[in-house]
Parts: structure tokens; sequence; C-alpha cells
């Protein structure tokens, strides 16, 4: 305990937490100011999509009429000329709803034009609308419509538990890491580059409680990071955006289905990952700045690991062997979103395996440590 | 036994630092570790505080293996004043080893009277001087009136006044019956302060007891020199001219002899000082020229 509280007063003084506060604020105003300067740049995109939509479809009623002018007998091309004026006319029905902001007519609308896109290219018609987005779209718009949540924007939303995802999705692919880096970075080889570690390894306590500390102190501050991170988007975006739901819907692949779990489900779930991916990284972190002891060269070989690891995952895609990659974690979110071959926690074991590993060698190689001559 | 040290070699690369160095202590004593830069001094205080991991050979200190980071209760170690942390104040550094070792907080600020510290012991480390961080780090080692006191170079970058302070100190903790250990260039403190030296030479130990390095001498001071010489011409294998003073070797005449001739033949004296060249004669004797 009294060795807890003076690296407590090493690393979590009045000045660190201010910097990371500030750090935290900036990233989370930079991110919600930037959303607000896209709302209007977003519904320009969305009628333009419309806009798109409609031009493809008179672009394949102009070709089947042209088709039936040669062969009017052409049964086939009847069919698809048929569905594509259905499809004009639910678009145009699509941009009322879209200019009115009636979100449910608009959502209803959309299903019943992407039924009529899967009918057509089913029946041999080509439109630029992939198979994968329709289903996807037809799935989460009826999603909304049956638990009665607006539509939110998928990036620059101004809804809470919206923005608090976008942002999650941000701190957990590099936010985080890079604060970790920044803030803990230095908890090991500092020690060792200005020699303060010959004072703790003189005074009566194991090495491995002076590494237990260190890893607790990390984790508190991996906390703080979450938390302030956490309470400062919700914050912001509370009082300059609005409410939303955490029921708010996210689409993941499960087996061959498409199913849904709430923002709310997801943001935990993502937390669990984080927090064992981070115990991971900083057990690995640890071992590295014990063998090298030097900070810059840590963090080189540490970001350069990581790089690898995930070029690796890259190649081991989804693969059923894929739980045994404990880089699998590095992108949390498509661990989450896709779990066609393996659930989102089958990374967990390995990952708590190779933390272990990496916090029994670093205790090994603290307890018979060398260091450079110093007479 | 208070310190066994066996067979304890050290290599770095190539360079072979320890090569097989054994000694024991075993009263309360007060140890100099002298030897010149690159010798191996705090390479072997490492070693015997487990800081480096020997080659090998083995430590015990009152008992202990060096490996039992228990043995700290008892053991303290004056280190280079990288150790301390810039960004703490002193009383917080005081405050970890209070609580490390289990003992009242008041012992911060006893402490910090002795050691002459209470001034600017709440300011951060980073301000201070390389004196104020030696005396810290004094601090530091006493403030558990450890059985075994290590000293690596304690008086670097303190002031006439500080070392003399530090030395009465550091007698009086001995007083109290702690053995010290202590490396150090300065030859003179070595001789106020300690009994027996442990020279540092390729890379092994050459014990010393100062009781037989001893050999007192003495400058006398006279107005006119010339006559002086002329007066103990015949004492010239005993003693030797410098332009301002006359050195007696009292091994070989005694003073009262001397000062008698001088006086007899109305040479006025001006002063007389008694020194000794113990650690210092046997350093130029070992390792060379000065």
């Amino acid at each position: 305990m009294n060795l807890f509280r003076f690296e407590l007063n090493k690393y979590l003084n009045l000045k660190t937490l201010l910097l990371l506060l500030a750090v935290i604020i900036g990233i989370t105003s930079f991110f919600f100011i930037r959303n607000i300067l896209f709302q209007t740049a977003v519904t320009i995109e969305e009628s333009k999509e419309i806009e798109g939509h409609l031009q493809s479809t008179y672009q394949a009623i102009n070709e089947h009429r042209e088709e039936l002018k040669i062969n009017s007998d052409d049964e086939k091309g009847q069919q698809l000329l048929d569905i594509s004026l259905s499809m004009r006319d639910e678009i145009f029905s699509l941009r009322s709803a879209h200019n009115q902001s009636d979100w449910k007519e608009k959502l209803t609308s959309e299903n019943r034009f992407f039924q009529l896109v899967e009918d057509y290219q089913e029946n041999g018609g080509n439109f630029p609308i992939s198979e994968e987005k329709l289903s996807e779209s037809q799935a989460f718009n009826q999603q909304l419509l049956s638990k009665n949540i607006p539509p939110q924007l998928n990036t620059y939303s101004l809804a809470t538990p919206n923005f608090i995802k976008e942002l999650a999705d941000w701190y957990f692919i590099i936010g985080i890491p890079l604060l970790m880096l920044f803030f803990v970075g230095g908890i090991m080889t500092n020690e060792y580059e200005r020699h303060t570690i010959r004072f703790m390894f003189t005074q009566p306590f194991s090495r491995a409680s002076l590494i237990l500390t260190k890893g607790i102190i990390g984790l508190l501050l991996y906390s703080a990071i979450i938390v302030c991170a956490f309470l400062v988007s919700y914050i912001i975006s509370n009082y300059f955006g609005h409410t939303g739901t955490f029921d708010y819907p996210v689409l993941i692949h499960q087996g061959e289905e498409i199913s849904f779990i709430t923002i709310s489900e997801y943001l935990w779930t993502s937390f669990i990952l984080l927090s064992v991916t981070v115990l991971m990284c900083l057990s690995f972190y640890l071992f590295l700045s014990l063998l090298v002891k030097h900070t810059l060269g840590t963090i080189i070989l540490f970001v350069m690991t990581l790089i690898i690891g995930r070029i690796i995952n890259d190649w081991i895609p989804n693969v059923e062997f894929g739980w045994l990659n404990p880089f699998r974690n590095l992108f949390i979110n498509e661990s989450i979103i896709n779990q066609s071959v393996n659930d989102w926690y089958v990374g967990i074991p390995i990952a708590l395996v190779v933390a272990i590993g990496f916090i029994f060698l670093s205790y090994k190689m603290l307890t018979t440590q060398k260091f450079s001559k110093s007479s | 036994m208070i310190i066994e040290v066996n067979n304890l070699k050290k290599s770095y690369k190539n360079d072979e630092v320890l090569k097989g160095i054994t000694f024991k202590v075993r009263e309360p004593n007060i140890i100099a570790l002298v030897g010149p830069n690159g010798s191996g001094k705090t390479t072997l205080l490492d070693c015997m505080t487990n800081i480096l991991q020997p080659d090998q050979g083995n430590v015990h200190l009152l008992g202990k293996e060096s490996t039992d980071s228990s043995l700290f209760f008892e053991v303290s170690y004056f280190q280079d004043n990288r150790v301390l942390y810039e960004e703490l104040t002193g009383r917080q550094h005081l405050e970890f080893i209070c609580r490390i070792q289990k003992l009242p907080i008041s012992e911060v600020d006893y402490v910090a009277k002795k050691v002459n510290i209470a001034s600017y012991m709440n300011k951060k480390v980073k301000k201070y001087s390389l004196g104020m961080k030696q005396h810290l780090l004094l601090a530091i080692a006493i403030i558990n009136q450890p059985k075994l006191l290590i000293l690596d170079e304690p008086l670097n970058g303190m002031d006439p006044t500080s070392s003399i302070n530090v030395r009465n100190l550091l007698l009086e903790l001995h007083q109290m019956g702690t053995t010290i250990l202590i490396s150090s260039h300065n030859l003179d403190e070595i001789d106020r302060l300690t009994n027996d030296i442990f020279f540092m030479k390729d890379g092994k130990i050459i014990q010393e007891s100062i009781n037989d390095l001893e050999k007192e001498y003495y400058t006398i001071s006279v107005h006119n020199m010339e006559k002086a010489k002329q007066v103990l011409n015949e004492d010239l294998d005993k003693v030797a001219f410098y332009d301002s003073y006359i050195q007696i070797n009292t091994s070989k005449i005694s003073l009262d002899s001397i000062i008698q001739k001088l006086v007899k033949h109305e040479i006025k004296i001006v002063d007389v000082n008694k020194k000794t060249i113990g650690a210092e004669k046997r350093y130029q004797e070992l390792y060379g020229g000065v």
C-alpha cells in the first residue's frame, strides 16, 4: 500500500490528470465541432444519393424501353421495366419523405425501394447497390421501425449515444493506445533511464510487488482515461447535441445471420475487449521495457510489433482457429461487428494467457536484472 | 558476521571488473573503499546490494543473502544522486522510506533537522543543488538507523562545513553500533574517519589497517630558514626543508629535540602542524604518483 501510494504520487499527480483531461476535452470537442460542421454536407450527400438512385433508375427505364422497342415480346424486359417504374415512383416517395423529415415514412419507403431493387436484381436487372448493402439496410431500417427509434447519421451524429459510439471507435483503435503510450509509456523505462530504479531496488520490498504496483498504476491510468473520455463526450454531446437512446441498434454479423445489439451493449463489449487487450499490451510493453530499458526504443519496438500483428491478423482472417491469434482484438469493433465465424469473446483467453506470460517473464527479468557499467 | 563476500566476480563484456573478491567484516567498524575511477568500487557495492547480479560468488549482509530484499530494513545504501525522483519533494522521499520501513512519520522531521535539510525538504528535488541532494540521500540512508550503512561517494558536492558535519554524523552512527562501508576519493576525510581501508586494485581488494600505515609527521615554519638549515644540518636524514617549512619525520627524531635546537639558536618558530599521510601515502604506493 505504501509503495502504491508512492507510485501514485509519481504518476497520478494533478498536472498529469489536468493534461489528460485537457487532451480528452480537446479531442472530444474537435470531433463534436466536426460533426456539427458536417451536418449540412451529410444531408446534401443523402439527397445526392437519392438523386443518384433516381438517375440509375431512369437509365434502367430507358434501357428497357429501348430493348422493348426492338423486341416487344420480351416478357422479362417488360417485367424489369415494370419494376424499374415502381422503383422510380418509390424514389419520389422517398425524396418527399426525406424533404419532409418524416423518418418513419422515409425508412418505410427506403425499404420498399430496396425490396424493389432486390426483385429487379433477382430478375436479372443490374442496379448499382450491392446485395449486402440491400439486406443490411433493410434489416437496419426494420429494426429502427420496430423499436420506434429515429435514425441517426452513421458518422457525424449529434445524438449522445451515437456520438459516444463514434468517438469510442476512434478511442478504442487509436486514441487509448496513444494516450496509454504517452501517459504510461515511461512507467518502467523512465526508472532505468533516470537510474531511479536503483533506489527502488534497495528498498525492503520484493521486485514482484514493484511490477504489480506498476501494473495497477497502468490500469488505473487506463481507467482514468476511459472514465474521462466517456464523461467528457457524454457532457459535451448531451449539452450541445441531443439525447438519443442507448438502445439504438448496431448491426452485427452472427454466423450467416444479420443481428443487432444496442449501443450500450456495444460499448460494454468494447470495454471488456479493450480492457483485456490493454492488459495484454501493458504486460508486453513492460516486458519490452525491461528488455530495451529505453523509452523511445521500447515504443518503436512495441508499435512495430502491433503493426506486424495487425498484418498477421489480416492474413489470418476469420478462420475457425482465429481465436488463437492474440492480435485478434487490436481492432475491437471488427471483433464485435463481424462474428460470422468466431464470437466476440473467443480471443479473450489467449490474450489473458499472453498477458500472464509476459508478466511472468518480466518478473523473471526483473529479479535477474543487469545494469550497464556505472563506476 | 556483518559482511561476508565470497569470490565475487563481475565482467562487462570482456572487461573483468571484479576478479574474485573475498572479504569479511565481523565487528562493527568503519571501512573505506578506495580506488581510482573505474576500479570497480560502485560495481562491488552494486553487487553487494543485489542491484547488479554477479557472474560468480555470493554476498551475505547481516547473515542474510543479498538477494533477500528484507535486509534493507537494516542495510542502507547511499547511491549516486540520480536515484532521486526529480518531480517529488525531499519530504515525499523520506515519508515513503518511513512507511516502507514501518517507522513513525515524525522521524522525517527528526532526521531532517539532524542532516540539516529541513529548510528545503518541501521543495521538489529538481530544485536542489548537488550538495542538497547529497544531504537528502544521507537523510534517506540514515533515517532507519541501519546496522550496515554503505555509502558511495557521499562527500561529492559538499562544502567543507557539510563534510565535517557528515563526518561527525557518521562517527556518531558508528558509536551507536552501525558498520559503515564508505567509498570515497577524499583521502583526508578517510584518514579522519576510518580504521580500515580496502584498496581496489586490478579487480581485487587489498586490505590495509590504517594503524600500520599511520605515519605522523610535523611541519615547523620558521623565520630564518637558512639559519635553521645550518642548525639542523646533522639531522638531514630525519628532516626535509621546503620553502616555508621544515618537515620532521617523528619516527626518527622527536619533535621536542628539534624545537629545543631551534630555540637554543634563537630561531623564531612561527607555526607547528601535525599531519598524517596514511591513506594518501599508501594510495600513491599502490597506484603511482598523484
